[in-house]
């Protein structure tokens, strides 16, 4: 018993299409290119060998990798994959670089940021405390806070008529 | 390695290749200059996967200076295969693939962070030596701190995707934040509740919720 229409294996192969073919369900007639690069690289019983070594439920990966791989190698003779995984590799390096070279004007915004803050506030400190020495007198012309509650009044009394009579001097 | 010093060592032993075909290594073997004695597994895993004929075939489509090149990654590649059976070669590229896109991910997030900061605008110095200089116990204005200068940067278009197959220039454009920030929106969300003394410059653009209070 045979495949009423022949694998791309078998065709290119020049044979017969057994029912069992193990390179017939994953090399559709419809497509003789996908075979032919995997016959000029890796040959029809060398593909047969690896597919025939795996499980059922793994040869369909199986041969789309090696066909993959195949169409890569005879795009690229020199290189194949290969060159695609270094071109990767150069990709990943700049992708680093600059992603931390993104992270660390990030950083450097962020401490930029916290600085402005601080100074901010410093500066907001600096007016309330202004604000309050303007919103209360100083207690030497003020009659109405007593600064120093246990000082003798008497002598507060006399020290606040010397300098008025006499003038603010010191 | 180069041909002359394996013409001179096949003379006296043969190649990887030729002994573990068992024959006569040639002086002029196609295999002598890439698979030396010494690396015996070399040529084997590349036998077992690709087949010594098929390599040949490779090898004499090439020029010579590419061939040690082209040995090299048939042998990465047969020792990939025979590790992975199934994925090989390709298991390692869908892991660098999805590597890049990670980074490519994050290059995104973090641009898109780091226009926020480019976008606010704010020279803190000159706000800050501004503020200190002009200290007076007069008069409260809101100020309002709101980008100027530099405006909206669209940096989306300021990210090259030259190394990337246009599937994944999309995928990334997706990712990419916004970049149209709206004044109004930036004033809104910075805007001071400063209560700082008069400026004797022109005051900045207005915003939206500039806060005046009367002086008198």
């Amino acid at each position: 018993m045979s495949h009423s229409t022949r694998c791309a294996a078998c065709k290119s192969l020049r044979k017969r299409c057994p029912e069992d073919c193990v390179l017939a369900p994953y090399f559709p007639p419809t497509d003789p290119q996908r075979y032919a690069c995997v016959h000029k690289i890796f040959g029809a019983s060398n593909t047969t060998n690896m597919l025939q070594q795996l499980p059922m439920h793994l040869r369909a990966e199986a041969a789309d990798c090696i066909s993959f791989e195949s169409r890569s190698r005879v795009e690229d003779p020199v290189y194949g994959s290969v060159g695609i995984i270094t071109q990767l590799q150069e990709q990943i390096i700049t992708a680093q670089s600059e992603l931390v070279k993104t992270k660390g004007e990030i950083a450097f915004h962020n401490a930029q940021q916290q600085l402005q803050q601080q100074q901010m506030q410093q500066l907001q400190m600096i007016h309330a405390i202004a604000q309050e020495v303007e919103d209360q007198p100083l207690w030497l012309s003020s009659s109405q806070q007593d600064p120093f509650p246990n000082v003798n009044q008497q002598l507060l009394e006399d020290y606040n008529y010397s300098n008025t009579f006499c003038g603010f001097e010191f | 390695m180069r041909a002359r010093w394996n013409m001179a060592s096949s003379s006296n032993s043969p190649c990887a290749a030729c002994k573990f075909l068992r024959r006569k290594c040639q002086p002029e073997c196609v295999f002598a200059p890439y698979f030396p004695p010494d690396q015996p597994q070399k040529f084997a895993n590349v036998h077992k996967v690709f087949g010594a004929s098929n390599v040949t075939k490779l090898l004499n489509e090439l020029h010579p200076h590419q061939r040690e090149d082209a040995v090299n990654s048939l042998a990465f590649e047969a020792d990939m295969r025979l590790r992975d059976p199934v994925y090989g070669c390709v298991g390692l590229i869908s892991v660098l693939q999805h590597q890049l896109r990670q980074l490519q991910m994050e290059i995104s997030c973090a641009k898109s962070e780091l226009s926020k900061y480019q976008n606010l605008g704010i020279t803190g110095h000159g706000l800050i030596a501004a503020a200190a200089n002009n200290y007076n116990h007069q008069q409260n204005l809101g100020i309002n701190l709101i980008g100027g200068g530099g405006g909206v940067r669209d940096h989306h278009h300021h990210y090259h995707h030259q190394f990337f197959p246009r599937d994944q220039q999309q995928m990334i454009r997706s990712f990419d934040g916004g970049n149209n920030y709206d004044a109004s929106l930036l004033a809104m969300n910075v805007s001071a509740n400063l209560q700082l003394s008069q400026f004797p410059q022109p005051r900045a653009a207005a915003g939206d919720d500039r806060r005046t209070i009367d002086p008198s």
